[in-house]
């Protein structure tokens, strides 16, 4: 049983290709964010299950039904616009009966005057008139559903547009950014409050945000789109902890990830710069080393010489900007933000990776299993 | 309180050179019109004085306008104007804003080849295909009828290409949302679209009621019988044969044909500033 399936699912425009062979899977009742960066291909990939938007090639299954061929009026799904996308001249009520009005009236019934003396008509407008009640209490709109789009605030206007979405209780639900129009902190509160709906309502839904804030804190799983492709789809603690490839591990977590150029060394140690890090790999040659700046603090006997540049405090942690000493790579370590005065700009010191925590990825970006050697490993090498 | 006295003075003021020239011009433009009013209620003797005087000496008006009910069914008239003008427009907009709506909002093969003719069709004065349509409708023997007074201005590539420029200035998300909502194409332009498009649909409704209100050349071409007369043709027969060159009760026939023209302006005026006002499409 699925949700949402997509196979395979390719498209050009023009001689770019958008979407390269893309294949997502949605349980029932999950929540999964597409999250990229823009022009990564999450918006295309939304609209074509929608159906706004034809593949090229693959299939589209919504409720285990093929729906690759039909409308979007005929997929029975619900989508929130980014800008909302409201009818302005009717009113916040009359914009959450229209998916309702469409589906359950047919042509005759929905003929001004006359349709509301057909047989039906009147039981079914009824039943629409208290569906709309029922989820604008849910979303706390009562008040507002007799005003226009126009006499809404930008936080007004996307709760009318989810009542509009939701009302009808489709089976997929697609959102496209429907926060970004919001100020921060209504931004953080409605975060919440469609984590709490999707619970309640329990549909299908696809999140599309280029904010990895919001992917990581709402979602079930995170897939990671880049150039057209899926990168890596799981639940955020392992997009977080166990990326499948340095894009994934760089684009996920603020600050960025370190990155540091190593070389593998005899026995299959990797080494930054002389520095060993404690990892080994199979592979040879020409490494990546990755470690997010809550894993690199500074070492009084061991780690990497680094000269700080900046000192960013943030209240419970501090930002440590820093390069290294001899490659001059940047870097950035999070401290506590207790040891605010032991740093000053212009310190030499030793950052040390915690190599439990640490990742090793190709050259290429792909991510290797590096193996942990014993603590004696991880002494300098010389030379 | 004086503060604000001398501000909206000062307000006056700086306004004042803006409103004197734009009130000239009304002026300029108003004045055939009174003239038109003047001459309507002036007996023949005054009309022809030497003395330009806006007001009559003589009030003639129950004269004139009575010699014109009198003689010409104008009422008849002034209901063909009224029925052709409708039938013109209700077929204008049933054409032009479906068209509008696919050019502006769909794609598809030679959208841009049609929209190319459609740019075309604005270069074509009415009076070209003149001499062949008048053949067509002969040949058709449909010269004397509404259908000849009608057809020919049934598409009009004007109210296609405003209403494509209008329609393309509607947000792509807009439409999408209908399209989930369960709309097929037409809904959209009839349920979407369209309520949406008032301000551009009020413009175009003045500027073709009006154009064809006071169309003399073709109703002139394709009707010689009296009562399927148009108001612009039935003020032309106060012109010579039958009355004369009489200026008075031509004038006056004149200033009936102009009023219902003037009422429904009015009306229609203030609607546009509503459609205006009400366009809140951004968000």
């Amino acid at each position: 049983m699925t949700g949402i399936s997509v196979e395979n699912i390719a498209k050009r425009f023009g001689d770019v290709a958008a979407l390269k062979g893309v294949a997502l899977d949605v349980a029932p009742g999950e929540f999964v964010s597409l999250v990229g960066p823009s022009g990564c291909g999450k918006t295309t990939l939304m609209r074509i299950i929608a159906g706004l938007e034809m593949p090229d090639a693959g299939t589209v299954r919504i409720a285990e039904r093929d729906v690759t061929g039909l409308r979007a009026a005929d997929r029975d799904v619900a989508m929130v616009f980014q800008s909302y996308a409201l009818y302005p001249h009717l009113t916040a009520r009359q914009n959450m009966a229209v998916p309702l009005v469409m589906r359950r009236l047919n042509g005759w019934q929905r003929i001004p005057f006359l349709g509301a003396r057909l047989p039906g008509t009147r039981n079914i407008v009824a039943n629409i008139a208290d569906e709309i009640l029922r989820t604008a209490q849910m979303l706390s709109i009562e008040a507002l559903l007799d005003r226009r789009p126009g006499q809404l605030s930008g936080g007004q206007r996307q709760r009318v547009a989810l009542g509009r979405a939701i009302v009808r209780r489709p089976k997929a639900f697609l959102l496209d950014e429907p926060l970004s129009n919001l100020d921060a902190s209504l931004r953080v509160q409605t975060r919440k409050e469609i984590v709490e709906l999707h619970r309640r309502v329990g549909a299908s839904t696809v999140y599309v945000t280029h904010d990895q804030t919001e992917a990581m804190t709402m979602s079930d799983r995170v897939a990671v789109m880049m150039a057209g492709e899926i990168l890596q789809i799981d639940p955020p603690e392992r997009i977080y902890g166990d990326p499948a490839d340095l894009r994934v591990a760089a684009f996920v977590g603020s600050p960025s990830i370190n990155v540091f150029d190593a070389s593998v060394e005899t026995g299959g140690r990797v080494a930054v710069d002389g520095y060993a890090t404690g990892l080994a790999t199979r592979a040879s040659g020409r490494v990546v080393f990755a470690v997010r700046p809550e894993d690199l603090a500074p070492d009084q006997r061991v780690g990497m010489p680094a000269r700080v540049e900046h000192i960013e405090f943030l209240g419970e942690s501090l930002l440590l900007h820093a390069r290294h000493a001899r490659t001059g790579t940047a870097m950035i370590a999070r401290l506590d933000g207790r040891e605010r005065g032991a740093f000053a700009v212009g310190h030499d010191l030793l950052l040390r990776p915690d190599t439990a925590r640490a990742f090793l990825f190709e050259s290429g970006g792909k991510r290797l299993r590096a193996e942990r050697m014993a603590q004696s490993a991880a002494e300098p090498v010389h030379g | 309180m004086d503060d604000r006295i001398s501000k909206t003075l000062k307000s006056w003021l700086r306004d004042t050179p803006r409103l004197a020239l734009l009130a000239a011009l009304a002026v300029v433009f108003l004045l055939p019109y009174a003239w038109m009013l003047a001459v309507s209620v002036k007996p023949k003797s005054e009309v022809f004085s030497a003395a330009l005087s806006l007001w009559p000496a003589t009030w003639h008006a129950a004269e004139n306008y009575g010699q014109v009910l009198r003689e010409v069914p104008v009422l008849r008239y002034l209901w063909n104007g009224a029925v052709v003008c409708a039938l013109i427009l209700a077929f204008q907009l049933a054409f032009a804003l479906p068209a509008g709506y696919a050019l502006a909002k769909l794609r598809f093969r030679g959208s841009r080849t049609l929209f190319a003719f459609v740019m075309l069709g604005l270069l074509v004065p009415a009076h070209v295909p003149a001499i062949a349509l008048y053949i067509a409708f002969a040949n058709a023997k449909l010269l004397n009828t509404y259908t000849a007074l009608v057809a020919p201005f049934t598409i009009s590539v004007f109210a296609i290409f405003l209403f494509r420029q209008f329609f393309k200035a509607l947000p792509d998300d807009l439409i999408n949302a209908a399209r989930i909502d369960g709309m097929n194409e037409a809904s959209i332009v009839w349920r979407v679209a369209v309520p949406n498009a008032w301000p551009a649909a009020t413009a175009f409704a003045i500027f073709s009621v009006v154009a064809h209100w006071s169309d003399l050349f073709w109703p002139l071409i394709v009707i010689t019988k009296g009562d399927l007369y148009t108001p612009a043709l039935g003020v032309l027969r106060f012109h010579s044969q039958e009355a004369g060159d009489d200026y008075g009760a031509l004038m006056a026939a004149a200033t009936l044909t102009m009023a219902p023209l003037v009422a429904a302006f009015l009306v229609a005026q203030r609607r546009f500033i509503e459609g205006i006002t009400m366009t809140g499409i951004k968000g």
